[in-house]
């Protein structure tokens, strides 16, 4: 086993145990912070596997903006801890959720292991910054424009919503 | 040399030097803030600043140090000891990875060209190290909502929201006025951004809007007089690092100079031509001049504007900077088309 491989799964392992902690722990903001290493570790991933701009976008994302929310939105609104984690996760459809995902990751390593190369970059496909834009802007640039479309209805919507109403004081 | 060989060796040795290095370059820029901002703001207020330790008070840092270190190592009853203890670390951890990207490392190396070859020595210049110090600059705000929750108390809370929602707004015009930068040199590495600086004028005449864009923007992300009202420290008592004591806080106090470090030597590289100078100084000397004449700077700032309201603070960043920096981020690429035809953009 080489330093790649044994980094490879020192990230996995500690991306599994932080995702078990986040859904585990009662404390919200604990979970919250399980969630900032896991989502880390799929930004190291991403390191390994040679594309430094995804995995930088991805701890720019998900590992700030996305956990900023989402303790903005849990400190801000207070609720009751729950008398008993595993209770609560023990629910009918948290266990279909839970069946179904091990569902899925047992299809995908069946498939892995029958046909094999479902996981390696397949030849072409550009690591690096410039030629990713390229790309982009060339051969996807109806999808660029479509979610350039959402995002600025998504700005005009906000600024909409929290406009303050004429005569309204508050 | 036996020791170089050895060192070219091992891939994990040769960052480790580098990273030693850098931390060396980066602890005594912050050491000669932290004297900056006490002796130059002294002066501009007609006081003395420190006198009585060492010639010129130089070393009444090192006692501070010295007795926060000697101070009691305390941990509010209310607080959540792990993330308590952990976000002063990481503080300081994440406020040097982005210095670690900041092409120090080649200025360290150029001055030893016969022992230390740039392309082994030299870890700063790969493609997206833009995009890696912009994103530990995006992870500061988690970590001061992290800081004021897990301290316990309703104040520290109160001002890691308003430190988290000034950090927040402010990163868009920050990386909007970047990405100004970005379109005229082509590139999102730091090095070939100042290779392109070589020749060209520096971007701080071609680029003028996005340099007072990202100026503006940095003084909030640093959390610096205008914008340092998450602190405030004559109207709240701290903010968010309130019942941080000893150690703790003089590693968050170290880390808020690490990160004023790095912001001042990115404004250095993007605007003002990083190691670039008249060549019998070393680019070590004229990267570090540049980034320490920015700082004081920041310091005169802080010594001749008033603290902002957190509505002025907001209005600011929303209304203004946003839209500002997205126009000129519009009209960035027909300037750029202008001095090339003028032959001014390299």
């Amino acid at each position: 086993m080489d330093l790649t491989q044994i980094t490879f799964y020192a990230i996995a392992i500690l991306a599994s145990v932080s995702a078990l902690g986040v859904v585990a722990s009662k404390d919200i903001v604990r979970a919250a912070s399980f969630l900032i290493v896991a989502l880390s570790m799929i930004a190291a991933l991403f390191a390994l596997l040679g594309s430094l701009f995804l995995s930088m976008v991805q701890l720019m994302i998900y590992g700030g903006a996305v956990i900023v929310v989402i303790l903005f939105g849990v400190m801000l609104t207070r609720r009751e801890e729950p008398k008993s984690r595993i209770r609560q996760l023990t629910r009918s459809e948290n266990l279909a959720y839970l069946g179904f995902s091990v569902l899925l990751v047992l299809t995908l390593a069946f498939l892995e292991y029958r046909i094999g190369g479902l996981y390696l970059r397949p030849e072409g496909i550009p690591a690096d910054s410039q030629a990713i834009g390229i790309v982009m802007y060339s051969q996807y640039r109806g999808v660029v424009i479509a979610l350039a479309g959402l995002v600025a209805t998504a700005g005009v919507g906000s600024i909409y919503l929290v406009k303050r109403k004429r005569g309204d004081s508050s | 040399m036996g020791l170089i060989a050895f060192l070219e060796s091992s891939l994990v040795l040769r960052l480790l030097l580098v990273a030693a290095g850098v931390f060396i370059v980066a602890s005594i820029g912050a050491l000669i803030e932290i004297y900056i901002e006490r002796k130059f703001w002294a002066r501009i207020m007609s006081r003395l600043g420190p006198t009585e330790v060492g010639r010129y008070g130089t070393l009444q840092l090192f006692a501070d140090a010295i007795k926060f270190v000697g101070k009691e190592d305390f941990t509010p009853v209310a607080a959540d000891v792990p993330v308590y203890t952990l976000v002063p670390a990481l503080s300081v951890a994440f406020s040097f990875v982005p210095l670690l990207v900041i092409p120090f490392d080649y200025t360290v190396a150029s001055l030893f060209p016969q022992r230390f070859s740039p392309g082994d020595f030299v870890f700063s210049n790969f493609d997206p190290s833009l995009l890696v110090l912009l994103a530990f600059f995006a992870l500061q705000p988690v970590l001061v909502l992290l800081g004021g929750w897990a301290s316990g108390s309703k104040y520290t809370l109160i001002g890691g929201f308003r430190s988290a929602a000034q950090m927040i707004s402010y990163e868009i015009p920050l990386v909007l006025s970047l990405l100004s930068v970005v379109v005229l040199t082509r590139t999102l590495n730091l090095q070939e951004m100042i290779a392109v600086q070589s020749n060209s004028l520096p971007f701080v005449l071609l680029d003028f809007p996005a340099f007072l864009l990202f100026l503006v923007a940095i003084l909030a992300e640093l959390e610096r007089t205008p914008f340092d009202l998450t602190e405030a420290d004559e109207e709240l008592v701290s903010g968010w690092i309130t019942e941080y004591g000893g150690t703790k806080f003089l590693l968050l106090y170290l880390a808020s100079y690490l990160k004023a470090f790095a912001g001042a030597a990115i404004l250095a590289t993007l605007f003002f031509g990083g190691w670039l100078g008249p060549s019998p100084v070393p680019p070590l000397a004229w990267f570090f001049l540049k980034t320490i004449v920015i700082f004081t700077l920041f310091v005169w700032i802080r010594a001749s504007y008033a603290r902002v309201r957190v509505d002025q603070m907001l209005n600011l960043g929303w209304k203004y900077l946003v839209p500002l920096s997205v126009l000129w981020l519009l009209l960035t690429p027909f300037a750029a088309s202008v001095f090339l035809g003028h032959g001014v953009l390299g």
